[in-house]
């Protein structure tokens, strides 16, 4: 009877054990294989009653807008990857509700791609600063 | 036991580095000093686009003895010839907020015929430093000079609907930062009816 619920013990133990690994093998797979790179890039606007240009490089900087307005930025995306790679956008923070992020895309080696990110400003927003990140994922296929 | 330790070693470390990997790396400087094989380059040109309805001078009419009535951004509405719109005193505002001066143009997506209709139809634009010096010449390197008749045109004239250079170096340095565009349109007695909308685009390139 105890020898029985000793392994049935190392069973549980066994399967917990096994469970781990392959979650852990399959994170591992995606962290070293299927995302080749991802970038954290800061985005920022300010909603105020006239509109502003900020064409500073070092993050994506919407300036001002007004009301009913969009600003955008354009972003160049490339690799040096030996095969195509999907390129997948997701944004955060209280700015992402009016970015308008593009649909993913395959980018192929060598090749510098445009992309053009914009800021839809709603009619009736608060007025204030908005900020986020977007993340620029290159996945492999 | 060692099997434990073992999944417990690869699920921890496999955890981790997704989600150091899904978190994403920072790019804090200039795209140029990012590493790796794969790059995005933030570049140095925005652009902003202004619905005409931002200028809004609501709904009217021609009136029955009037051939056209003509309405700008600087507070012309003839009551003899307009009824029922609103007068408009302040156009658009351009702002630089950044620190790079730029090269600014201008566009629009439809022409006079197409947002307003009917016969002779007039759809005009111009453009005025609201802080005095706000844009010059393009100077040696990145600077601007100043040069009072950079800014162009100044005086109402149709639009563009292909970019048009408006400002060769449109400063960064408060306060002489800020431009107008003023607006103008006649609507004839036989122009389209209902809601009209134009777009005004602006392009920034930095120097």
């Amino acid at each position: 009877m105890k020898s029985k619920r000793i392994r049935r013990k190392y069973l549980y133990l066994i399967l917990a054990c096994s469970v781990m690994l392959t979650v852990g093998v399959i994170l591992l797979f995606f962290s070293y294989y299927a995302v080749y790179k991802v970038y954290d890039l800061r985005m920022s606007l300010i909603v105020s009653n006239h509109s502003a240009f900020n064409i500073d490089p070092e993050s994506i900087n919407f300036g001002t807008s007004s009301p009913g307005n969009s600003n955008s930025r354009t972003i160049v995306l490339s690799h040096d990857y030996s095969k195509p790679l999907l390129i997948h956008f997701k944004s955060s923070g209280n700015i992402s509700g009016f970015v308008s992020l593009p649909a993913d895309f395959y980018l192929q080696p060598h090749l510098a791609k445009e992309v053009t990110l914009s800021a839809n400003t709603p009619l009736s927003p608060q007025q204030g600063y908005y900020e986020g990140r977007l993340l620029v994922y290159f996945r492999r296929i | 036991m060692a099997l434990a330790l073992l999944a417990i070693i690869i699920s921890l470390s496999g955890t981790l580095l997704f989600y150091s990997k899904m978190k994403g790396e920072s790019i804090t400087a200039a795209a140029t000093t990012t590493q790796g094989l794969a790059r995005v380059n933030i570049t140095s040109r925005a652009s902003i686009n202004f619905t005409i309805s931002k200028i809004d001078w609501g709904s009217g009419y021609v009136n029955d003895t009037a051939l056209y009535c003509q309405l700008n951004s600087e507070g012309l509405n003839n009551p003899a010839n307009c009824t029922n719109f609103t007068t408009v005193s302040e156009g658009l505002r351009l702002e630089n907020d950044g620190n790079r001066n730029v090269e600014v143009n201008f566009s629009t997506n439809n022409s006079a015929a197409v947002f307003i209709g009917g016969t002779n139809p007039i759809y005009q634009w111009k453009f005025l430093n609201n802080e005095s010096d706000s844009c010059g010449s393009k100077g040696i390197g990145a600077n601007c000079v100043t040069n009072a008749s950079a800014l162009a045109p100044q005086v109402y004239t149709t639009v563009s609907t292909t970019p048009l250079l408006v400002c060769p170096c449109f400063r960064a340095q408060n306060p002489a930062d800020l431009l107008n565009v003023e607006l103008q349109i006649r609507i004839p007695s036989d122009s389209f009816s209902g809601l009209r909308e134009s777009i005004i685009t602006a392009v920034g390139t930095a120097i």
